[in-house]
């Protein structure tokens, strides 16, 4: 580009060049050599002077990229997939499971002539709305149990956890139970599904929520 | 020169926030809490799906129904559908009854990623629809295996769960 600007312009008879004739010898001369001078004379400058502006974009670039990276690692790690650790925590799954079993074992079983047992469970592991639930559950039971001479015995079957975050489950668990009224010596069983609420406290886990499914 | 120092050093820390913010992006999102975790939601929804499509048939394309539910699954459960004989869909046909169900509530009790298997338990409500008479409604508990193949999860088990079953 620079030679073919160069030549014309050169080679152009400038306004009052007649004046001075050696004047265009020597503008000749620079036409050969203005290329080879150009290269090795302007081509430093101008990186010198752009390399602030090429560090600049560089560091604009990097940190855009740096910022996208994060934005990305915070949304993959904050997905409610990866918050919650039902299953991911083999240690905590099993934790709250067996505690859930072992509580409502003891809840939901009942013997007409130790109902004490099972009130001081039911103290022990039930925690706000699980408590009303419980109770409304249970009504029947308590009311019939002392003139049929009932006793109920519950199991938990199967047992899965739902969500496991922060120290908060949600459970779904399917109960077995069988009930012996030793007034009249029958026997009868029943299925109940459970979505249970289970909230980490202290060292053990309570149930604070229970509803049928 | 000062400012050109201040420059690279700008470009050095950037670069540093640049790739340690990448690999923090890599290993999140190959972390096994991440990648397990979304395999588990993955498998419950279509668990659900699943369960809830074998759950429902309608007598009046018995045919239809029973290739969907081949569709939905693979294994022994898929073997034991295909099985079904002509006297069994004459049956169902002659039941004259829609079989809908609904998935009320699921989880899974166990996942293995790398064999693409897993458990899941699910209570379903069954609404039962036969002409000239009121719909009738019955909660099952099921206990299903998810087998995973190159068309997503499908069940390879489906069990009623009665009580004292275990």
């Amino acid at each position: 580009m620079k030679l073919l600007l160069g030549g014309p312009g050169g080679l152009a008879p400038r306004p009052g060049s007649g004046a001075r004739p050696q004047k265009t010898q020597s503008t000749e001369t620079e036409i050969v050599t203005e290329p080879e001078a150009e290269v090795g004379e302007a081509a430093p400058k101008p990186v010198w002077r752009r390399l602030p502006a090429l560090l600049l974009a560089a560091i604009v670039l990097l940190t855009g990229l740096g910022v996208w990276f994060t934005i990305e690692a915070r949304s993959a790690s904050g997905t409610p997939a990866a918050a919650n650790r039902a299953l991911t925590d083999v240690g905590e799954t099993a934790e709250v499971t067996s505690a859930v079993t072992q509580a409502l074992n003891r809840i939901f079983s009942y013997s007409y002539d130790k109902t004490d047992v099972t009130e001081k469970a039911a103290a022990a592991v039930l925690r706000g709305p699980a408590r009303d639930s419980y109770d409304k559950l249970f009504a029947q039971v308590r009311e019939k149990a002392p003139q049929q001479k009932l006793v109920l015995t519950s199991r938990v079957s199967a047992i899965a956890v739902q969500e496991l975050q922060n120290g908060h489950a949600r459970l779904l668990v399917f109960l077995d139970q069988s009930a012996v009224r030793a007034d009249n010596n029958t026997t009868s069983s029943a299925a109940a599904q459970l979505s249970v609420t289970a909230e980490h406290s202290g060292d053990d886990w309570v149930i604070t929520d229970l509803a049928p499914r | 020169m000062a400012a050109q120092r201040k420059l690279i050093a700008g470009l050095v820390a950037a670069a540093l926030f640049a790739a340690g913010s990448g690999y923090a992006w890599w290993s999140a999102a190959n972390d096994q809490a991440v990648t397990y975790g979304s395999a588990r939601d993955e498998a419950l929804q279509s668990g659900r799906e699943l369960v809830a499509e074998l759950s429902s048939l309608d007598y009046h394309r018995v045919d239809q129904d029973l290739a969907r539910w081949l569709d939905a699954s693979t294994g022994p459960l898929h073997d034991q559908l295909a099985h079904t004989d002509d006297a069994t869909k004459k049956t169902l046909a002659g039941n004259a009854t829609v079989a809908t169900g609904k998935v009320l509530d699921a989880a899974l009790s166990e996942l293995d990623e790398h064999a693409g298997t897993a458990k899941m338990l699910a209570s379903v409500e069954i609404t039962l629809a036969k002409e000239g008479a009121a719909p009738a409604t019955k909660r099952n508990r099921f206990a299903a295996a998810l087998t995973r193949t190159s068309a997503g999860w499908k069940l390879s088990a489906l069990d009623q769960l009665p009580v004292g079953a275990r």
